[in-house]
């Protein structure tokens, strides 16, 4: 274990310096990880993941490119224990985006919920618009809860956004959340925007397909097919619509 | 299969030409077939996304606007200078003015157009691609097909959700020497197959170029897109990207791409994979380039097959059998036996999918609504081989990978490198 963390001492080291330097650390971390990461070396990942996590939260310590990368890596080695350290980043404007892709990376159900708090909590459009992306990603209790209520975004981005996320989620009721985005006048959607969501619902509908629920898929798409004035997303509907009827 | 979208705009132009024989005075001759020119209906309405060298001077300038079946509508990329010099070829060549685009989605939101050639830097393959997919378009897609392996689960499916026509640009796979080779292993005549040998090249570390503005013309947050904010250096961009693990995957998926997707298809693992991966790779110690300069990866196959990737050795696929072997690469093809390239093929043996030309092969399926010669689950899985290369050359240690679920065996650190975050706002 010393060996292992005394590599990593070095590799963050090399991160404060020149871009060469840099890319030195990088590739000495990757080693360690490699190594750390291994079936079997529970142990040594977690102190590796333990050790990457002070230095994520030790902000005097390491400049923001190295702490972007540090976050970065504990995407690809980080559990439940490192989840505190990746909360604490989200709020720095600098290492929030690192950050929140990090605990997307993290497949437990401690990350989604760190994401869902991080979506009632904090600011930021394109940041939101990342929160509500890596929800999109999963699945659990309380996406679907916490994507609503983003759906409610004075943001018309966000909302285009939640809209997509939604379509990946299998649910049938995403589109009654997805229609209520585009029906709600009171944040007005631009041409591209409304045709984002359209393709939102044919694509929940082609998930559902996917999924066995072909009747959901056929109500949803018929809805999409009977909307007039006609919509860029009918042929498109129409199609998946074939594939449906296929699959029955 | 129907295409309502494409069956639109036919019928559209059917009837447009039907309304001539009444009023032949207002009737343009482009409505009519031409000597080898088809007529409108006929023809597949093509949009360029990525015109760089590969987009503009292969695809473009040699495929596309040589091509009496396609009319090319419009052409897009970040870069200004490459979209607009583009759009001056298919006027050169057309006398017809194309739309010019920046951004892919309005290109794609056209409802002309029938289908897309997306010969962008790999991150941006399957985004683009995608989008084209849910926006009704058929798709030629450059290889290598992705970025990552999760990115190519998500682009078959898609593709079959949507019922979609989408060829991957391996295009080995219609030259007659490749499957010749190809037919040759599947049937036995170099008895049974134990190793393939693929030979893909390597690379040096680079050179540092200091971080500096980006030129005018390029939109470098765009050309970024989902891949992590990097300050801009002229050598990040356009052909030497593909030296950069943000956004490929260097020689291992540039050529790997092509000579691996040949073995897989030899071996028959088309739609499966091996299930053993190991690798060497030696990294640059001074960068910039980050991908394995050198390497060496072993994968083994459920039915016992090795195939060996290689940096070193001469350019191509060696297959060897319990018989004999066979090499073949780009305009060449040996056997351990010269008499085995003479073979005639008897009616029992398994024949492949014939191609000779790899962008009418696409045409053709656009039309049949059949599979192209290098389909989406062809490309994908082919690029799996890249990825799971690089992965172990990474984590330095060898890695089980289950085929079926495509996800490696009880290893929870090179599970999470199938898939890369992407920058916020992206996403497929």
């Amino acid at each position: 274990m010393q060996n292992a963390t005394e590599g990593l001492d070095a590799a963050l080291e090399k991160l404060t310096g020149s871009q060469e330097d840099f890319y030195k650390g990088q590739l000495a971390l990757t080693r360690v990880m490699g190594e750390a990461g291994a079936p079997g070396n529970d142990a040594k990942r977690a102190e590796v993941a333990r050790k990457l996590a002070e230095g994520l939260v030790n902000g005097g310590k390491y400049p923001i490119a190295a702490r972007r990368e540090i976050a970065r890596r504990l995407g690809e080695i980080g559990g439940d224990s490192e989840i505190p350290a990746l909360q604490s980043a989200l709020v720095d404007l600098e290492l929030r985006e690192s950050a929140r892709g990090a605990l997307d990376r993290i497949p437990t159900p401690a990350a989604t919920a760190a994401l869902i708090q991080a979506s009632k909590q904090l600011l930021g459009d394109r940041f939101v618009i990342g929160i509500v992306n890596a929800l999109g990603q999963r699945t659990g209790e309380g996406v679907v809860a916490a994507l609503s209520e983003l759906a409610k975004s004075p943001n018309a981005e966000i909302r285009v956004a939640v809209g997509e996320a939604i379509s990946q989620q299998s649910d049938p009721s995403g589109d009654e959340i997805i229609l209520a985005i585009i029906n709600d006048k009171s944040v007005p959607l631009t041409p591209q925007q409304a045709g984002s969501l359209a393709k939102a619902r044919v694509r929940l509908a082609a998930n559902l397909n996917g999924k066995g629920k072909q009747a959901d898929a056929k109500r949803i798409l018929q809805s999409i097919l009977a909307e007039r004035p006609i919509s860029m997303a009918q042929p498109v509907a129409e199609r998946v619509l074939e594939r449906v009827r296929l699959s029955c | 299969m129907s295409d309502p979208k494409r069956s639109s705009r036919r019928n559209f132009l059917k009837a447009s030409a039907a309304a001539t024989f009444v009023a032949p005075t207002i009737v343009p001759a482009t409505a009519f077939a031409n000597g080898d020119r088809p007529a409108p209906s006929d023809r597949v309405v093509v949009g360029c996304i990525g015109t760089g060298d590969l987009g503009r001077r292969h695809h473009l300038n040699n495929m596309l606007l040589p091509n009496p079946r396609i009319e090319v509508a419009a052409v897009c990329d970040v870069d200004q200078n490459h979209r607009d010099q583009a759009a001056i070829d298919v006027y050169n060549k057309t006398k017809r003015k194309v739309g010019v685009y920046e951004d892919f989605r309005e290109l794609c939101d056209r409802t002309d157009i029938d289908a897309v050639l997306v010969a962008t830097p790999d991150h941006w393959h399957t985004l683009t691609s995608i989008y084209a997919i849910e926006s009704g378009k058929d798709v030629y897609c450059e290889k290598p097909l992705t970025l990552t392996i999760d990115e190519g689960k998500n682009f078959v499916a898609t593709a079959r959700r949507y019922g979609a026509v989408v060829q991957t640009g391996s295009q080995q796979r219609s030259d007659s020497r490749f499957r010749l080779a190809c037919e040759l292993v599947r049937n036995g005549y170099i008895g049974k197959l134990k190793q393939v040998d693929t030979h893909i090249g390597g690379i040096g570390s680079g050179e540092w170029k200091p971080v500096t503005t980006p030129p005018p013309e390029l939109n470098w947050d765009f050309w970024l897109g989902p891949a992590p904010y990097r300050e801009y250096s002229p050598n990040r961009v356009h052909y030497d990207f593909r030296w950069f693990s943000d956004f490929s995957g260097g020689k291992m998926t540039d050529w790997g791409a092509h000579h691996n997707d040949i073995a897989q298809w030899g071996i028959g693992a088309d739609g499966s994979g091996p299930v053993k991966v190991e690798g060497k790779g030696v990294f640059s110690e001074t960068g910039p380039y980050d991908v394995a300069g050198d390497f060496e990866v072993k994968y083994t196959y459920g039915n016992g097959v090795v195939l060996i990737c290689h940096a070193e050795g001469e350019n191509g696929i060696k297959f060897t059998g319990e018989n004999g072997w066979v090499f073949v690469s780009r305009g060449k093809i040996e056997a351990s036996n010269p008499d085995l390239l003479k073979t005639e093929f008897k009616s029992t043996d398994t024949r492949l999918y014939k191609s000779d030309h790899h962008h009418n092969n696409w045409l053709d399926c656009i039309k049949s609504r059949e599979k192209p010669i290098c389909d989406v689950e062809v490309g994908h899985r082919s690029c799996t081989i890249c990825h799971l290369g690089n992965i172990a050359m990474k984590l330095g240690r060898p890695l089980e990978w289950d085929p079926v679920k495509e996800d490696f065996v009880n290893d929870e650190l090179a599970s999470r490198l199938v898939r890369k975050p992407m920058r916020a706002p992206w996403q497929v």
